[in-house]
């Protein structure tokens, strides 16, 4: 008897699994990760991020992505516009 | 591996006073990106920005830094450890999604920053990125109040990690966790 009650405590119980604040996050979060997933592929901006994405060459934002110098902003790799209110 | 008596308290106030003070910087910076959105006052703009972008670089991305820093110290030197529960790792994974979009925008706001002291700015330019700002902002801070909420509820629940950590120290008679310790957290 006592041989049995030690091996029953050698083996663990059985995991009670996630609670439902856990599970109920998990799904709301997977959501939004989605949404914002979407979104970024509605606007083609996945992968890009930074200045660049507002730049006159992407889909979205048409701002000016030079700075009034001639530079290129950073991120853009693209641009030669000035600013808006300098043009 | 459990800190040494007097350091996790130590350790604990540098974690809120880290927390909650990037709390109050990120409400500070949504109270600039809306200024700066709203105004109509050039030079009141341009300053905005160049605020905005100071308190970006010095004060924001050190406090995430480190309150990340010392909530890895925290938990992996106490008896919640790091992955033993859902609402540590739920900070954990909060905090670091927080700063990786925090490092991301930091390009932005410097770059809007300088646009917005050149001469030729107006306060028509770089709508989109201004918004953009200030929604990440707001989501910024809806996030970090997250993490605060878990640390003050402590919300019951065990990984399958910590189900059997709690099992082994039981078994080999290493003190032996209850199913929701209440350390000084």
């Amino acid at each position: 008897m006592q041989i049995e009650d030690e091996t029953n405590d050698a083996r663990p119980p059985a995991y009670p699994g996630a609670p439902r604040w856990v599970r109920v996050s998990g799904i709301v979060g997977a959501l939004l990760v989605i949404s914002v997933l979407v979104l970024l592929l509605a606007n083609g901006d996945l992968g890009r991020h930074g200045p660049g994405r507002h730049s006159a060459s992407g889909v979205a934002g048409g701002e000016p992505p030079a700075q009034p110098d001639g530079r290129a902003s950073p991120g853009s790799g693209v641009g030669q516009t000035q600013l808006e209110g300098s043009r | 591996m459990m800190m040494a008596p007097g350091l996790p308290k130590f350790a604990l106030v540098a974690h809120v006073t880290c927390s909650v003070g990037v709390l109050g910087a990120v409400a500070g910076f949504l109270a600039l990106a809306l200024t700066g959105l709203s105004s109509q006052d050039l030079p009141l703009v341009r300053a905005v920005y160049a605020a905005m972008d100071v308190t970006a670089s010095l004060v924001i991305v050190p406090l995430v830094l480190a309150a990340l820093a010392t909530g890895l110290v925290q938990s992996l030197g106490t008896a919640w450890g790091l992955f033993r529960y859902f609402w540590v790792l739920s900070k954990l994974l909060i905090t670091l999604v927080v700063t990786i979009v925090l490092l991301l925008q930091m390009e932005s706001i410097s770059y809007v920053a300088a646009m917005a002291a050149q001469p030729g700015f107006s306060l028509g330019d770089l709508v989109g990125m201004r918004k953009s700002l200030a929604i990440h902002a707001g989501g910024g801070l809806l996030a970090l109040l997250l993490p605060l909420v878990l640390s003050l509820y402590k919300p019951a629940g065990v990984t399958r990690y910590g189900w059997n950590k709690q099992h082994d120290r039981r078994r080999f008679g290493k003190g032996g966790t209850e199913t929701h310790p209440r350390p000084s957290r």
